[in-house]
C-alpha cells in the first residue's frame, strides 16, 4: 500500500472491524431469547510489528511509523446465566450496538475527509 | 456478505412475531373447552434454537447465529378445574376442565416478546444506516 492510501487503509480496516462486531452483537440480539445461547464478542487486537529498520544518524530523528498487524478474534461472554442457559444481557447489547455504530459511522467521516484531502491535492484546488 | 447483519435482525424479528402470535392463540382460546372425549386446548410454547451460519470473510469464520423457532410445544402442566354440574361438558363429579392459560403469564410473554421485537429493529436500523453512511463516501 502507497504511503498515499496508508490512512484511508488504516481507516477502512476498523472500519470493517466495526461492521462485522456488529453483525455479532445483531446475532446475539437476534437470539436473547433462545434456551442456551451464549453471547459472542468480536475483539480487535493490536499487534505492532515493527517496520524495516530505518537507520537514525541524529537522536531526533523520529521512529518510523509501527505498522499495526489487526488481529480479529471471536470470544465467547460467560455472564451470569438465567434458568435456560441463556445470558444475554439485551440493554447491554443495545449499548454495544451504538457504540459500534457510532464508531464506523466516524471511521467513514473520516474517510471522507481523507478523500477530499486527497482530492484537493490531485486538483490543487 | 454485506446484507448478513439485516437478515440475522429479520430472523429476530420474525420468531419474536410468531411468539406474539402464539400468545394471541393462548389468549384467544382461554376458554375453549373442546368436546367431551377430547382434551380442551393445551397452552403452546415456542422453543427458539439459533441457527450457526459460519460467514467465512478473510478466511475468519464469524459465529453468526440465525434464530428460529423449531418448535412449537404443548405446556404438559394440569388443566384448571371448574365446579359447574350443569355444563354439559361436566366430569362425574361436577368439574369442568378448562385450559391451563393463565392470562398474566401470557401477558408478560408478550410483553417480553414485544420489547425483543423492538430491540432486533433497532439493531436492523443501525445496521442500515451503516451500510448507507458507507455510500456517503462515493459522494466525495
Amino acid at each position: 500500500m502507497s504511503e498515499m492510501w496508508q490512512s484511508v487503509d488504516r481507516l477502512s480496516n476498523m472500519a470493517s472491524y466495526y461492521l462485522e462486531r456488529t453483525k455479532v452483537i445483531q446475532s446475539n440480539i437476534a437470539n436473547a431469547d433462545t434456551p442456551g445461547y451464549k453471547p459472542k464478542e468480536l475483539i480487535f487486537e493490536k499487534e505492532l510489528t515493527q517496520q524495516i529498520e530505518l537507520k537514525k544518524e541524529n537522536p531526533k530523528h523520529i521512529d518510523p511509523f509501527p505498522e499495526t498487524k489487526t488481529e480479529k478474534k471471536i470470544i465467547e461472554l460467560d455472564n451470569f446465566s438465567g434458568y435456560d442457559g441463556n445470558s444475554v444481557d439485551v440493554q447491554e447489547e443495545l449499548a454495544k450496538l451504538a457504540e459500534s455504530s457510532i464508531m464506523y459511522k466516524s471511521m467513514v467521516e473520516t474517510m471522507k475527509k481523507e478523500f477530499s484531502k486527497l482530492k484537493l491535492a490531485i486538483t490543487g484546488r | 456478505m454485506l446484507f448478513k447483519g439485516l437478515e440475522i435482525s429479520q430472523t429476530g424479528m420474525a420468531a419474536q412475531k410468531i411468539r406474539i402470535d402464539i400468545v394471541s392463540s393462548n389468549l384467544a382460546n382461554i376458554n375453549s373447552t373442546n368436546d367431551i372425549n377430547t382434551e380442551p386446548y393445551r397452552r403452546k410454547i415456542p422453543v427458539f434454537e439459533a441457527v450457526l451460519d459460519s460467514e467465512m470473510e478473510e478466511g475468519k469464520n464469524l459465529p453468526l447465529a440465525k434464530v428460529r423457532v423449531k418448535e412449537v410445544v404443548e405446556d404438559p402442566s394440569p388443566f384448571k378445574l371448574k365446579y359447574d354440574p350443569s355444563n354439559p361438558l361436566a366430569d362425574e363429579n361436577g368439574y369442568v376442565r378448562l385450559p391451563n392459560i393463565d392470562p398474566m403469564r401470557e401477558m408478560v410473554d408478550m410483553m417480553s416478546a414485544m420489547r425483543s421485537y423492538e430491540a432486533n429493529l433497532t439493531s436492523f436500523n443501525t445496521h442500515k444506516d451503516m451500510l448507507l453512511k458507507a455510500l456517503e463516501i462515493l459522494r466525495v
